[in-house]
């Protein structure tokens, strides 16, 4: 009973994980230029997920090291500065996003313009850090983030043409646009192969204590978790689709077309379920991102880290988070476009991904950290597939970045 | 053992399970006509810096020297002896308020996380 | 007491006594020894990192793949035959000769002496690793090049564009799509005497627009109406090359079969021009005429239009005219770095590729204050609501859109009047 109670928490607190920004904005972007015709790329972004999610919890379930720790361990200072340089600057984009995007419900709401919540929405991330535990934040977020199912609710009750659904989940040739179709495909599977959701899950479990006894615990709330967080992606993306596409909006470059996906499903209550979930998802990865800031740091140079700590006990560790966040806050305060920061940052996400995924075709392989329980075939291939994906992607993203995006 | 892969890189804790670094560095001692000794472990931005190249552990001690005086102007060593355990961490009998290393993260508290209120 | 930090030697590079490459310190064995912890060995070479990392399997798996197995494996260099007093530059201190046996096959069989070795693997590695680029090379050079191929869109077989043309109608679409301003013969009064040759400046080169006039030889007096509908519609010559999109086909693509079959018929009326243009000076990327393939692959559709229709039929008509034949966002948009439309300055003007200037932003957001009849008005007269005359490339057009049918302005009219203001793009 306790580890059902304790899966299904997991399952919720990944979706909360999954949910953010960068899914939210490029589904809806691919689903108003392009229809259903981008659902593979959250499949296939998924699918990588998954296996990614589940070796980072596998490897900190049996060794007791996060991924990050390990990649010093084995790799060494100097090689682990450049997957720590990085995720670090990826990592502060996103954040940026996310604030962004936190900033951008509260103007919904409030009409306020956006870059005066920037500083606001860091100020609140920085407090509930500051004040919370890990458990506090993980749960906390991830109940609230439940939110966002308004999306499948709304594309099912939408009535959409499941079988023009299925055939989107088969990749195929765009008929127009090509450098912005690739584009958005980047940029989806940016959004959902983010290195800081399988670094933070690494940590998650540490910081919640997991040993081996928790391995199918783990399978579990690493495929059920990420599928759901998929779904929901596909929900947007379906609901962009059929709504924006009614109304002749076949290009989505501001935010503030953005409310009307949910209104003609639940009227008023739409506008507002769009704010609550926009809100929500991008502020519980906020906070996931500035701990995994901290994590990054205080992991790499080996100094006392975790959440639960008061900030008293662990000054350097509860320094970062709050030098992120106030960076983080700043691109935004000095009014950049953060839909258009979203869409960059999901493409140079894919484009770092190599570096962070390398390490785990020889972490999970290692039998001092992993002994019996090392990669199989078929994740090994999973790895080596996703190291390639990434390659292609650092390659072609800087091309499109400067035709594509345009 | 092997000390690349099972030492250095790795995570040190002191005797009250503080995590105090990682082995950056490893001092070895030169002997005439005999094997080389391991003499120590360093830790501390010195030794990093000083892993990427001359230069940069320059400038890195020159700086260390400039914000915390003489006491900070070299990397930190801990003496093998203190060494108890190698194992997931290396565990030092050493009592890290007692020694300089934090003495960053003391500063760091005292004048800046200290202030903040709720801390 | 004489120290070193033992972390500068990892990866360092050990040389020999004299200054050859032996290989890379990949790992430092030690021993306990009572209390102390002294050094034994210095493992040197690629399977030394691999024990490394775990990662013997995968490794020799890789090295197999390309045959390198043979090449030096790992040295274990007991500590006192390795100098390593400067650990940035650790020396051997025996000869190669007594290094030979300090190797460790991982197949367990002797090797020749070092040195060929090392010259015959190098050799070998060389040329597997430009096998290997030159096959990568090859698979995505056959991709690009069956992806970049032109393919002209339509057969002869194809009927639609069968029947007699409507010569009327074809000098319509003639005078819409402003085709004399770029193909008349330069220097000369007469607008439909369509020699070509006039020079197109922009930072892609200088494209001089061909003879399109009826000569059989020089011009296109040869062509069927489907080889005029693959130039429009396809931007592929009758010879299956790319057309370069100084010839606006990016627009002309979604022109109606109809319409190409009646301008088809009224291009055959115009008279015989003999002489070519001369030919195209493009910059050195597209001076590789299968290069306008990749552009296209990018940023061309067969049969797209940025037309927003509303169902009234005089907007729907100006849509088309607008967007398709006669190419307004050619001039009046701003170009990316590769020279293709940036969606979102589509109408807001942009600065002319050719270098006069600035073409003006035709969105409601400058063009507010103009009425529909403002617009035809200008069409027809190139007056502006100002009591000024339109100038430069725009009185060419007017010399033309003059000839319209005043229905055909007005749809003009109502369709820019329809554009959603855009901000003026900075240039």
């Amino acid at each position: 009973m306790k580890k059902l109670v304790e899966i299904s928490l997991g399952i919720v607190t990944s979706v909360g994980g999954f949910l953010e920004v960068g899914s939210m904005a490029t589904a809806a972007q691919a689903g108003a230029t392009f229809g259903f015709r981008l659902i593979w790329a959250i499949l296939l972004g998924t699918i990588c997920i998954i296996f990614l999610v589940e070796m980072a919890g596998r490897f900190a379930s049996v060794s007791g090291h996060t991924i990050v720790d390990a990649i010093r361990e084995r790799f060494g200072f100097n090689a682990f500065l450049w997957p720590l340089f990085a995720t670090l600057l990826v990592n502060f984009m996103v954040m940026s996003a996310e604030i962004g995007g936190v900033a951008i419900a509260a103007e919904f709401a409030t009409g306020i313009g956006f870059q005066w919540w920037a500083l606001p929405v860091a100020f609140l991330t920085w407090l509930l850090l500051w004040k919370g535990t890990f458990g506090f934040i993980e749960k906390g977020v991830a109940i609230l983030g439940l939110v966002t199912l308004c999306f499948v609710v709304a594309a099912v009750m939408l009535k959409p043409d499941w079988k023009a659904v299925a055939a989107g989940a088969i990749p195929s040739l765009p008929e127009h646009d090509g450098a912005n179709y690739w584009f958005m495909a980047v940029s989806i599977l940016g959004a959902s192969i983010s290195p800081y959701l399988f670094t933070f899950y690494s940590s998650g479990a540490i910081e919640d204590h997991w040993n081996k006894t928790y391995l199918g615990t783990n399978r579990a709330i690493a495929g059920l978790g990420m599928t759901f967080g998929g779904t929901i992606s596909v929900g947007v993306l379906i609901v962009a689709a059929l709504v924006l596409g009614a109304h002749g909006i076949n290009q989505v470059n501001d935010y503030h077309q953005l409310p009307l996906l949910l209104i003609p499903t639940f009227g008023f209550w739409g506008f507002v379920l769009f704010i609550a979930s926009l809100a929500i998802a991008c502020f519980g990865a906020a906070l996931e991102i500035g701990l995994q800031q901290a994590y990054l740091v205080a992991q790499g140079f080996g100094w006392t880290w975790g959440e639960d700590l008061k900030p008293r006990e662990d000054p350097a560790f509860c320094g970062i988070y709050t030098l992120s966040l106030l960076l983080a806050a700043i691109p935004i305060t000095l009014g950049l476009d953060p839909l258009k920061l979203t869409i960059f940052s999901m493409a140079v996400t894919a484009a770092s991904l190599p570096l962070t995924v390398v390490p785990f075709l020889f972490l999970l392989n290692d039998e001092r950290y992993v002994g019996e329980h090392r990669n199989g075939m078929i994740s090994n291939a999973a790895v080596i597939f996703i190291i390639a994906l990434g390659f292609v992607l650092a390659v072609v993203t800087i091309p499109l970045q400067i035709f594509g995006g345009s | 053992m092997d000390l690349l892969r099972d030492l250095l890189d790795k995570q040190v804790v002191d005797r009250k399970q503080v995590k105090i670094g990682k082995v950056d560095g490893l001092v070895a001692e030169l002997r005439p006509d005999k094997p080389p000794r391991i003499v120590a472990i360093e830790l501390g931005a010195i030794t990093l810096a000083r892993r990427l190249g001359a230069r940069p552990g320059r400038w890195m001690a020159w700086l260390a020297a400039r914000l915390g005086g003489e006491r900070h102007a070299e990397p930190h060593r801990i003496a093998w002896k203190k060494v108890r355990d190698i194992d997931v961490d290396i565990k030092v009998d050493i009592d890290v308020r007692r020694t300089a290393i934090f003495d960053w993260q003391d500063w760091l508290r005292d004048h800046v996380i200290g202030r903040i209120p709720g801390a | 007491m004489v120290t070193v930090n033992l972390e500068h030697l990892a990866g360092r590079r050990v040389l020999s006594l004299s200054g050859k490459k032996v290989g890379h310190i990949e790992e430092i064995r030690a021993e306990r020894d009572g209390d102390d912890l002294l050094v034994t060995e210095f493992h040197v070479g690629i399977f030394a990192a691999f024990e490394r990392l775990s990662a013997l399997a995968i490794g020799s798996a890789v090295l197999d793949l390309f045959h390198l197995r043979h090449r030096d494996c790992l040295y274990r260099i007991p500590w006192d035959k390795l100098d390593i007093s400067d650990p940035t530059r650790p020396r051997l201190r025996c000869s190669l000769e007594q290094l030979s046996h300090m190797k460790v096959g991982m197949e367990g069989k002797s090797e020749a002496s070092p040195p060929d070795r090392w010259r015959n693997a190098s050799m070998n590695t060389v040329w597997k690793f430009a096998l290997a680029v030159f096959l990568c090379a090859g698979v995505a050079g056959a991709a690009l090049w069956y992806m970049t191929a032109a393919r002209p869109p339509f057969s002869d077989q194809d009927q639609q564009f069968d029947g007699a043309g409507d010569v009327a109608n074809g000098e319509q679409v003639f005078n819409a799509g402003d085709c004399s301003s770029c193909h008349a013969t330069p220097g000369q009064p007469d607008r439909l005497r369509l020699g070509g040759g006039m020079a197109l400046a922009s930072p892609f080169g200088t494209f001089r627009p061909p003879n399109i006039s009826p000569n059989p030889v020089d011009g296109i007096g040869a062509w069927s109406v489907t080889d005029l509908a693959n130039a429009l519609i396809g931007g592929v010559s009758p010879g299956r090359k790319h057309y370069y999109p100084a010839f606006p086909y990016t627009s002309f693509t979604s022109m109606t079969a109809a319409d190409v079959r009646d301008l088809y018929a009224y291009l055959k009326t115009l008279p015989k021009v003999a002489g070519r243009a001369p030919p195209h000076s493009p910059a050195i990327l597209f001076s590789i005429r299968r290069s306008v393939g990749i552009w296209k692959l990018l940023f061309f559709s067969q049969g797209r239009t940025a037309a927003h229709l509303d169902g009234d039929p005089v907007h729907d008509r100006g849509a088309y005219l607008v967007e398709t034949v006669s190419h307004c966002a050619e001039c009046h948009s701003t170009r990316n770095a590769m020279g293709a439309i940036k969606p979102d300055t589509r109408f807001a003007g942009g600065i002319d590729p050719q270098g006069t200037g600035f073409v003006p932003n035709i969105t409601q957001d400058r063009l507010g204050e103009w009425t529909e009849n403002d617009i035809a008005t200008m069409l027809k007269t190139g007056e502006t609501p100002n009591h000024g005359r339109v100038g430069s490339s725009m009185a060419d057009v007017v010399t033309n859109t003059t000839m319209l049918l005043d229905g055909d302005r007005q749809a003009i009219a109502r369709y820019i009047k329809a554009l959603a203001p855009v901000a003026t793009p900075h240039p």
